[in-house]
């Protein structure tokens, strides 16, 4: 069962790249009794937890899946230094207060789908500059320019 | 000194400058305006006051059942309009309560079409290491990364614009 | 002069969701997923500042996403997608103000939400005093929103919050740019008069 879960994420995903992606594949045209074989050499509380967020994305409903897909698609394309500046923001955002938290992922996602020279605009507008402290308006805008929604033309 | 400009220039003027749309050249004249008339300047800063106030009215986030309540319906309105025959043959990929029976479908299919135990897959599960289960890890880091980003606000909270 | 990238960006952007749609009226389903992903939250919360009543706008936002659906074998891209969805919003939520005139419930900012979630405002300044005037103020515009006419209330809405420009806005009303702008002038000349007596020299002269 759990290879079907496997399966069914990296299907429904769609990845197409990848190395991490190949070896969950591989785990897939395993058998049961191997894969359980190369799981059970991690130790219990690590593979229960990889295994509980393989689970946690079978739950995501198939939009929001669509639209992760797309957007982890974009990320592998960036350098590894792009990748790593985007986690370090992603992180920073991830350790706010909620409520900032909340407001800064929300203009963030509002942002991504505006064209760019919309966008800019209302980054440098009055409104921006209330709603959100420096350290805030830095993480937006790192944010927008790491990782545009993939969906939305950026040229 | 009465304001040069006339009560609908003033008004768009105004909207544009506060929401940031105006032209840059337009802006900066705009802005040399309000230094010298003292009736713009009070309208921009009532309107940043309004648009401030209207900013703070958050709209509470959906409820979490929204979507599953909507393909309810949805279905329940196509079945009865569907001919019966049609029921059994329409396969509809991406929707929640059919999940389970694309996972049966692919269960049969992977179960038809898996390798039998050989000393090939032997190989292929030792030659997974440690080092390899890091970079799924690592990648899982990566997608709930990203999934945290798109997420909706909790219902605690609201989304926020600008 | 706009840039011809904005426009040419902005029309592509808009395709898509007509490219989405025009799968949904073959038969895709997922891509009708997409679209309610899309654009779900923005007619609820445009719904729930027309009806300041959160289950009303959501059992109206579903049934905009209803007709959306049931309406796609006949969909023609002749407009944006957003504007095609915000007509169909705009005449449900017409429908209901005009139908529930007299009955129509109010979210007092004092209530609790239906959830139990406590209406927030955002919380940047630790000054009491600062907070209970952003509240009063909030309190004001919600019920001046409130009482303004119906086409004032939908333009200022669509305006401010899904900041739409004249040009749609025109298209979702059926009228002209010159006639929303009217609209808006006229609404938010309304909104600032209602902050009057929380401006510090407040004389509660009208200021045009």
């Amino acid at each position: 069962m759990k290879s079907l879960l496997l399966f069914v994420v990296i299907s429904s995903l769609g990845f197409a790249q990848g190395r991490a992606v190949d070896l969950i594949e591989r785990l897939n045209r395993m058998s049961p009794t191997e894969r359980r074989r190369v799981l059970d050499r991690m130790p219990p509380a690590r593979r229960q937890l990889l295994e509980n967020r393989i689970n946690n994305f079978n739950k995501i409903g198939p939009e929001a899946r669509q639209k992760l897909r797309k957007d982890y698609e974009y990320f592998q394309q960036l350098s590894p230094e792009k990748q790593d500046e985007a986690r370090k923001t992603l992180r920073q955002i991830a350790d706010l207060p909620e409520d900032r938290r909340q407001a800064v992922r929300g203009t963030i996602n509002h942002l991504r789908q505006q064209p760019p020279e919309l966008r800019q605009r209302r980054m440098t507008s009055k409104g921006f500059e209330q709603r959100f402290s420096e350290d805030e308006r830095k993480l937006v805008r790192d944010a927008v320019a790491l990782l545009p929604d993939p969906a939305t033309p950026q040229d | 000194m009465d304001c040069i400009l006339n009560k609908n220039e003033r008004e768009e003027l105004l909207l544009g400058y506060c929401t940031a749309t105006l032209e840059l050249d337009t802006t900066r004249t705009f802005e040399r305006h309000i230094q010298t008339c003292e009736h713009c300047r009070e309208l921009v800063e009532m309107q940043s006051v309004l648009d401030q106030t209207m900013l703070d009215w958050q709209a509470p986030e959906p409820d979490a059942d929204f979507d599953r309540r909507l393909f309810a319906k949805i279905r329940w309105e196509q079945e009865q309009t569907q001919p019966w025959w049609r029921e059994y043959l329409t396969f509809q990929l991406g929707w929640k309560p059919l999940i389970p029976i694309a996972l049966a479908s692919i269960a049969l299919v992977v179960f038809l079409t898996r390798p039998f135990e050989t000393a090939d897959s032997n190989r292929q599960a030792e030659a997974i290491r440690a080092e390899e289960i890091e970079q799924v890890e690592r990648a899982l880091d990566d997608i709930e990364a990203l999934q945290a980003l798109n997420q909706q606000a909790v219902v605690e909270g609201a989304k926020e614009k600008l | 002069m706009k840039s011809v990238n904005s426009n040419v960006t902005s029309v592509a952007s808009l395709e898509r969701d007509a490219e989405l749609m025009l799968r949904v009226r073959d038969g895709d389903e997922t891509s009708f997923a997409l679209l309610l992903e899309k654009h779900r939250n923005s007619v609820i919360h445009f719904l729930y500042r027309m009806v300041q009543n959160r289950a009303v706008a959501e059992e109206l936002a579903q049934e905009v996403f209803l007709r959306v659906f049931r309406s796609r074998e006949s969909y023609e891209p002749t407009a944006k997608f957003t504007t095609w969805l915000f007509r169909i919003t705009t005449h449900l939520a017409l429908n209901h103000v005009r139908d529930k005139r007299n009955e129509r419930l109010h979210d007092s900012i004092d209530e609790k939400v239906e959830d139990g979630a406590p209406r927030q405002l955002p919380d940047r300044e630790a000054n009491i005093e600062q907070k209970m005037l952003r509240q009063a103020r909030l309190g004001e515009i919600r019920q001046a929103i409130d009482i303004l006419p119906e086409k004032q209330r939908i333009a200022v809405l669509m305006h401010k919050y899904q900041e739409m420009e004249y040009s749609q806005i025109a298209a979702i009303l059926g009228c002209s740019e010159s006639a929303v702008k009217s609209l808006l002038f006229r609404a938010y000349e309304s909104l600032r008069s209602s902050l009057k007596q929380f401006s510090p020299g407040g004389s509660g002269q009208k200021v045009n």
